[in-house]
């Protein structure tokens, strides 16, 4: 094993199965955001869970502008975790921008995944009309950039490091940041640009390993019609409307995302 | 609504899991113009403005289900008349009668959101301000070091043309012209370098390196420094690790550990170099009797620009900018460089780097 990338990447395994199954985690949280729904899938699966560089409890040293300047950084990432564990053909679940992540490492290493789950998918959030659109104006993601800045304002390295030697605001610093899930504001905002500017929709139809789509019916970031344009570029492709509101069906609905998951992988082993 | 939530005076809100607004107070009503009646089971999101309702479902939603609470959260509001209003949110999540319910504490704060804003455009400034001095370091270095070149290869030039008579003035002054060309073009570099760590514009290429062939190299190159004070460069037990490491610029921080060894070690001192293994890193220590730091100045040495300040480190020279450059150089690397040391005793230097492994890929 590979142990820097496993301590880089803050990686846990869970489980007493032969096939493993990696969670990754979208922007905003980290691989907490799975603990209502990994436990289900333990007695079978070799669970692995993990946070990119810069969210949860990864080794922020590791994090350069240049590699996760794209969504391509991030998915070396999940292969870097992957021959780490020496694990082949895994199934990849993925929440969010982490759909797309799956899928970029899955186009480079085919052979490394049986499957992927993408759980509130969208291959570009931006708005391109006539033909495409993800939902927001680039305004929108400006704004949400601010308001990251806003909510980060007191972190430690938000501002010059010299500017924050008092040790009361370092405690200071260090509550706020547990509060966001300890995401380094730096680069916090860079996944958010990353996330939000992106733009996959070409690499869709690049996707050879069988892939399901879980959907929430009412999801005002990735809002059914992409579940079913992400459905409609796909090679092998199935697409499951759990009703639900909101973004994040693992934490608000986990019952019916295991059951879905689950649903899936026994249809793929029939 | 209780009484006594509609007198306080600050917004009250209350939704389900499902992101449905249950109850809200009159004081949040009145900050955002609209009835209780048409509140009440819209979707939270319907009051955020764009960007805040990504932010809830990204980061307050997660959070206040992972964590049953979030405490001053930043976020927009819009009114009925489509007014931006900013606010700050302390949300807790409890349960009662086996149904899940947020309640939040909504406070506006339209002049410390200006002030906010203030300060994020200072810092805006702040950072472009930084990037257009970088980026004239940088045009100055490349401008500085053309015609530096030119000097010192015509110099070159002119001692071979001297035939060999070294004991000249000629020769004597050639030597010293060629001696400052190189200090400045070591200064140059320096600047080049910490210019293009601070922009972001600098690559380090990490492969496997056989770490005793760097030190030895390091070392048989500061020979002469040393041995002009009489200073020992003691190599302890040699070491078969290999480390993942960029081959040149490893070769510059140990350079430049030595050279300040050398540079803060009176004469007749002694430097040692020992290797350590932890985990996944080797940790090289570089050891010397030399001056010392005072630990209120441990970490300044490694921002840039600062030298310890204290009368025996007068004797040094330079700009402050090697040990900045050297830290970011191994954190490009993914090692980190650290220093213990007391005044009059002596500084002990240490490099940590990650130990090659046989399956990495990229980085």
């Amino acid at each position: 094993m590979e142990n820097r990338i496993l301590s880089r990447n803050n990686v846990k395994i869970y489980g007493e199965g032969e096939q493993s199954i990696l969670f990754a985690h979208g922007f905003g949280c980290d691989q907490n955001m799975w603990r209502f729904v990994t436990p289900a899938f333990e007695d079978d699966y070799k669970v692995v869970l993990f946070d990119y560089v810069g969210s949860g409890k990864s080794d922020v040293k590791a994090y350069n502008s240049q590699r996760y300047s794209s969504l391509k950084g991030y998915s070396q990432d999940v292969i870097d975790i992957l021959d780490a564990l020496e694990l082949e053909k895994t199934i990849f679940v993925g929440h969010s921008v982490s759909s797309m992540i799956g899928a970029l490492a899955a186009i480079d290493q085919p052979g490394r995944f049986e499957s992927l789950v993408m759980i509130g998918p969208s291959p570009c959030y931006l708005n391109f009309p006539p033909e495409y659109f993800g939902g927001y104006e680039r305004d929108t993601i400006l704004e949400l950039l601010t308001l990251m800045d806003k909510n980060y304002i007191g972190w430690a390295n938000f501002f010059a490091p010299q500017i924050m030697q008092n040790e009361d605001r370092l405690e200071l610093s260090k509550e706020l940041e547990e509060s966001f899930c300890s995401t380094d504001p730096i680069i916090a905002r860079e996944f958010a640009e990353v996330t939000f500017l992106s733009d996959n929709r070409n690499d869709l139809p690049k996707i050879s390993t069988p892939t399901l789509i879980v959907q929430c019916s009412n999801d005002p970031i990735a809002p059914v019609e992409i579940g079913k344009y992400v459905h409609s570029k796909l090679e092998k492709s199935d697409i499951e409307v759990i009703s639900a509101s909101g973004h994040c069906p693992h934490l608000s609905h986990p019952e019916k995302t295991i059951s879905v998951i689950e649903g899936y992988l026994r249809s793929k082993n029939k | 609504m209780d009484q006594l939530l509609d007198r306080i005076p600050c917004g009250y809100l209350t939704f389900n899991d499902e992101g449905v607004i249950r109850e809200v107070n009159e004081r949040f009503c009145e900050m955002i113009g609209c009835s209780m009646e048409k509140l009440a089971g819209q979707s939270v999101e319907s009051v955020f403005t764009p960007g805040s309702g990504v932010f809830y479902q990204t980061h307050l939603y997660p959070l206040l289900k992972l964590k049953n609470r979030v405490e001053e959260v930043y976020l927009s509001m819009k009114s009925a008349s489509g007014k931006k209003i900013p606010v700050l949110i302390n949300a807790l999540r409890s349960e009662e009668n086996g149904v899940f319910l947020n309640r939040c504490i909504i406070v506006q704060l339209q002049r410390r959101s200006e002030y906010v804003n203030q300060i994020l455009q200072a810092k805006k400034q702040a950072e472009e301000i930084s990037k257009s001095k970088e980026k004239f370091l940088s045009m100055m270095s490349h401008e500085l070091r053309t015609p530096l070149q030119v000097i010192i290869s015509l110099v070159e030039l002119l001692s071979e043309e001297l035939n060999g008579d070294a004991l000249s003035d000629e020769a004597e002054y050639l030597g010293m012209i060629k001696h400052a060309g190189k200090d400045l073009n070591r200064l140059i570099d320096d600047f080049l370098n910490f210019a293009r760590l601070e922009t972001g514009y600098f690559d380090v290429n990490t492969e496997v390196v056989v770490l005793e062939e760097s030190v030895i190299r390091a070392v048989m190159m500061m020979l002469p420094k040393a041995e002009m004070k009489k200073i020992k460069i003691n190599r302890r037990e040699k070491s078969d690790v290999k480390v993942m490491a960029d081959p040149d610029r490893l070769q510059q921080i140990l350079m430049n550990l030595l050279t300040n060894a050398i540079k803060f070690t009176d004469e007749g001192g002694w430097i040692s170099i020992s290797t350590r293994t932890e985990d996944a890193f080797v940790y090289i220590d570089v050891t010397d009797t030399g001056i010392g730091i005072p630990s209120d100045q441990q970490e300044i040495i490694f921002s840039p620009f600062m030298q310890v300040q204290t009368e025996s480190a007068g004797k040094g020279s330079g700009y402050g900018l090697g040990l900045a450059i050297c830290r970011q150089l191994a954190a490009l690397m993914e090692g980190d460089l650290t220093v213990q040391s007391k005044p009059g005793k002596g500084s002990t230097f240490t490099l940590s780097l990650p130990l090659s492994g046989s399956k990495r890929t990229g980085s």
